[in-house]
């Protein structure tokens, strides 16, 4: 069985896979490549108009035909072909095969472009700072990147990843500022990841995280400002081609109040708005628990007016507070994941039915208090402050688990689960550095960046020392 | 997960087990009263609901009333009236009667200690006929303001809530209480009642009253003889059994002050004294600032020698002046 034999019953003779046979001077070599994979305008172009030119011309070739295509095509991206295995990667992977009768052959990138371009970040969004955001495309992130980092110190190490997939994975370090020993311990775990496929970057979170938390420890990004801040800070960055989001590790749980946008802002501007989104954190979480906890056990912690309001909205609903909070707090967490998931087309009026369920008419008919609506309200609002989706899931369990708990223990209850939640956090350990990270261990230095900033950026010219061992100055290098 | 999932509906079952309590199931008391007769406690209770009324909330207060041998019967016969758990960490204003201190008042003030959900910063009273105020409508609002208002504008009396009550108590099992009455329709202040022993002892009349709050700091506004206290300020220095008394006091009659204000003051505290009543805890003071003096004094009260010092300030009268 010649090699195109081979190919037709490998793929199943599928319908995508041409084989174009080229006869001159007795001579014939066949194109093999993938009609969806390839771009035509680049055949055309590069090997038919050439072909065309050689017919034409009579030319008498002093060498074989395989070799005068091998040294004479206008293309850089020529490639040798080691064995039918790899033959079959390059087919699949958008290269035109020559195959001459003697079953020889060679590789031409030709692929046809299937991304789309860059376009504006649409789940990180940027007030000030640049705006593109990262495509499905690797080479293209990799520029973006590229683009901001000039240093020949930026390296990438490459693998394939996926049995079925062959994704081509890029782990990203500034050699000159990182602790090498976490290059070698994300490297060790991405090589011993052994699965199908790896369709997105968000496949590689579960192998390349430490341990099962619901609180998140690898950022996933669109934004290429924040890989290129991250990689400065000394962190290592994962680009997995096809997918959209890149992955920062490690992450402490500090990033998560952070955002690139911070570094485009006044310092005292930023202090604030950290302190709110650490304000919004605490409410998310603790708000439905107090609620619960003030009108179920501690009616004493709050004014005889207030209870005497919460009293009298609360008269014609024939649910306990923990039932009423998880109704709404499901009704929500159900509009959010219908408004997320339908056409835009169909999210306002998606939008306008679940206010309109949730909001007038849930109260009229006494099924649901308005205060338990502005206290689920202000919850979930405080939740979304957050880009990254992990973290509002994180928001969302301990919310859950909190309300249990006020409605069992009171405000007890609420103490007895800060301790957890405390606890948890201490606990978590992401590539064996604190997760509570400058707070616990205190880092004096990092303090400076971390919920407040300071205006004076000379004072922050000292890098993470859990992230960076070397050149630990920001701008000096040995 | 199997784990997981026995804590998750065990924590489901275990809603209740503890203090829950849903906010519809509340009986808000907000002003209280106790009173004692015929070997039984009387409890007047005034149950505090609010309603929304085209979304404005309404405020709304039912009147209950229970008659048993002990306290925590009275109230569960509220509690079987109102069909809501009595609640009484919201109570504002406690009224006791004569009857009830001069037969009850530890029973009822560990009552109060012994349940949880009580706070201990109400104010409390002392009146008879605890029937008419509740039949009236009167609420702890009514009863406050009015001795708020009393105390910065006529000194003739001072509130005193239950914590302050029950640590004078403990100092020397003395202590007093402001008393109110309710007649024509109207309430009104009426001095002081000095509690001994855990009995009504004595009632200080409107000048006597003005005298023990301005001994005791406690005069914003007040008329006295025919002179006008506009501020006071009291310190009490102590020195063995030595005590003085420094009037800081502004004034526009400043003979009346440093004549009948001075000779009145000590006239009360010595006629006080003589009856072994220390009026102004000064015993417990001087134990605070020499214990091993008062260790060794026996009889200390009646070895006080108080002094008083007035500073005036005159108040100008800005129109003689013009």
């Amino acid at each position: 069985m010649n090699i195109l034999d081979k190919i037709k019953k490998d793929t199943n003779n599928a319908m995508d896979i041409i084989y174009k046979e080229i006869n001159i001077n007795n001579e014939t070599i066949t194109l093999v490549y993938s009609d969806v994979l390839t771009s035509t305008t680049n055949i055309s172009e590069m090997i038919l108009k050439d072909i065309t030119k050689l017919i034409n011309s009579n030319t008498n070739l002093n060498t074989s035909l395989f070799n005068y295509f091998y040294n004479s095509l206008p293309n850089p991206n020529v490639v040798n072909i080691k064995d039918y295995k790899d033959l079959i990667d390059k087919l699949l992977d958008g290269y035109v095969i020559f195959i001459s009768n003697d079953d020889n052959y060679f590789g031409m990138e030709v692929k046809a472009n299937l991304d789309r371009g860059i376009s504006i970040a649409t789940d990180e969004v940027s007030v000030r700072g640049p705006k593109d955001s990262f495509t499905e495309n690797f080479n293209k992130n990799l520029g973006l990147i590229r683009r901001r980092i000039k240093s020949e110190k930026l390296w990438i190490d490459i693998k394939t990843l996926g049995v079925q997939t062959k994704t081509k994975v890029g782990l990203l370090y500034m050699e000159n500022i990182v602790n090498d020993k976490l290059v070698k311990e994300v490297n060790k775990k991405i090589s011993k990841i052994n699965i199908d496929g790896i369709i997105d970057s968000s496949y590689l979170k579960n192998y390349l995280a430490e341990d099962s938390h619901i609180f998140p420890t690898i950022i996933s990004t669109e934004r290429p400002d924040l890989v290129s801040m991250s990689l400065l800070e000394g962190k290592v960055v994962i680009l997995v081609d096809n997918s959209p989001y890149l992955l920062i590790l490690p992450c402490f749980f500090i990033d998560l109040f952070h955002t690139p946008d911070d570094y485009y802002q006044k310092p005292i501007n930023i202090t604030f708005i950290r302190i709110i989104r650490l304000c919004a954190f605490l409410i998310s979480i603790f708000i439905p628990a107090y609620y619960i906890a003030i009108t179920t056990h501690n009616h004493d912690s709050i004014t005889i007016d207030l209870l005497l309001n919460f009293l009298s909205q609360r008269q014609t609903v024939p649910f306990p507070a923990l039932v009423e909070a998880l109704l709404m707090t499901i009704s929500f967490e159900i509009l959010r994941e219908s408004d997320m998931r339908m056409a835009s087309t169909m999210g306002t009026a998606v939008s306008i039915l679940g206010g309109l369920v949730l909001g007038d008419a849930a109260v009229s008919a006494g099924i649901i208090s308005p205060i338990m609506i502005i206290v689920i309200a202000i919850s979930a609002i405080s939740g979304l402050v957050f880009t990254s989706i992990e973290l509002t899931s994180a928001i969302r369990w301990w919310r859950i688990i909190l309300m249990i708990l006020a409605s069992v223990f009171g405000i007890y209850g609420i103490f007895i689960g800060l301790i957890l939640l405390i606890t948890k956090l201490a606990s978590i350990k992401v590539y064996s550095k604190p997760y509570l990270s400058p707070f616990s261990p205190l880092i004096l230095s990092e303090q400076k960046d971390a919920i407040i900033r300071i205006n004076n950026i000379y004072k922050t010219k000292y890098r993470n020392p859990l992230l960076s061992n070397k050149n630990k100055v920001r701008g000096r290098y040995q | 997960m199997k784990k997981i999932l026995l804590i998750i509906i065990t924590t489901f079952l275990l809603t209740g087990c503890t203090s829950y309590t849903e906010l519809n199931d509340l009986g808000i008391v907000n002003l209280l009263g106790i009173d004692y007769k015929d070997n039984n406690y009387e409890v007047y209770v005034t149950v505090m609901e609010g309603k929304q009324e085209d979304g404005v909330l309404a405020k709304k207060q039912s009147y209950y009333y229970g008659k048993a041998t002990n306290l925590e019967e009275a109230f569960q016969q509220v509690t079987i009236q109102s069909n809501k758990k009595i609640y009484l960490s919201h109570v504002d204003c406690l009224i006791l009667t004569n009857n009830l201190i001069n037969n009850k008042l530890k029973e009822t003030i560990d009552n109060f200690l012994s349940n949880n959900e009580s706070r201990n910063n109400f104010n409390i009273v002392l009146s008879d006929n605890l029937k008419i105020y509740f039949d009236n409508n009167v609420t702890s609002d009514d009863i406050n303001k009015l001795i708020e208002i009393n105390n910065k504008e006529s000194g003739t009396i001072s509130p005193i809530d239950f914590e302050i009550f029950l640590k004078n108590l403990l100092v020397d099992t003395n202590s007093y209480l402001p008393t109110i009455t309710y007649s024509d329709d109207n309430l009104k202040v009426d001095g002081f009642t000095l509690i001994k022993n855990y009995k009504v002892y004595k009632k200080l009349d409107n000048n006597e009253s003005i005298l023990f709050n301005l001994m005791n700091n406690k005069i914003y506004h007040t008329t006295y003889e025919q002179a006008t206290i506009y501020e006071s300020e009291t310190t009490i220095r102590t020195e063995k059994n030595k005590v003085t008394m420094i009037f800081n006091i502004t004034t526009d009659n400043e003979k009346v002050i440093k004549t009948k204000l001075k000779d009145n003051c000590k006239k009360l505290f010595i006629y006080y004294q003589n009856d072994n009543y220390d009026l102004l805890k000064l015993s417990n003071r001087i134990k605070q600032n020499d214990y091993l003096y008062y260790k060794k004094t026996k009889d200390l009260l009646s070895k006080i020698e108080l002094k008083f010092k007035i500073n005036i300030k005159h108040k100008n009268n800005y129109v003689e002046g013009v």
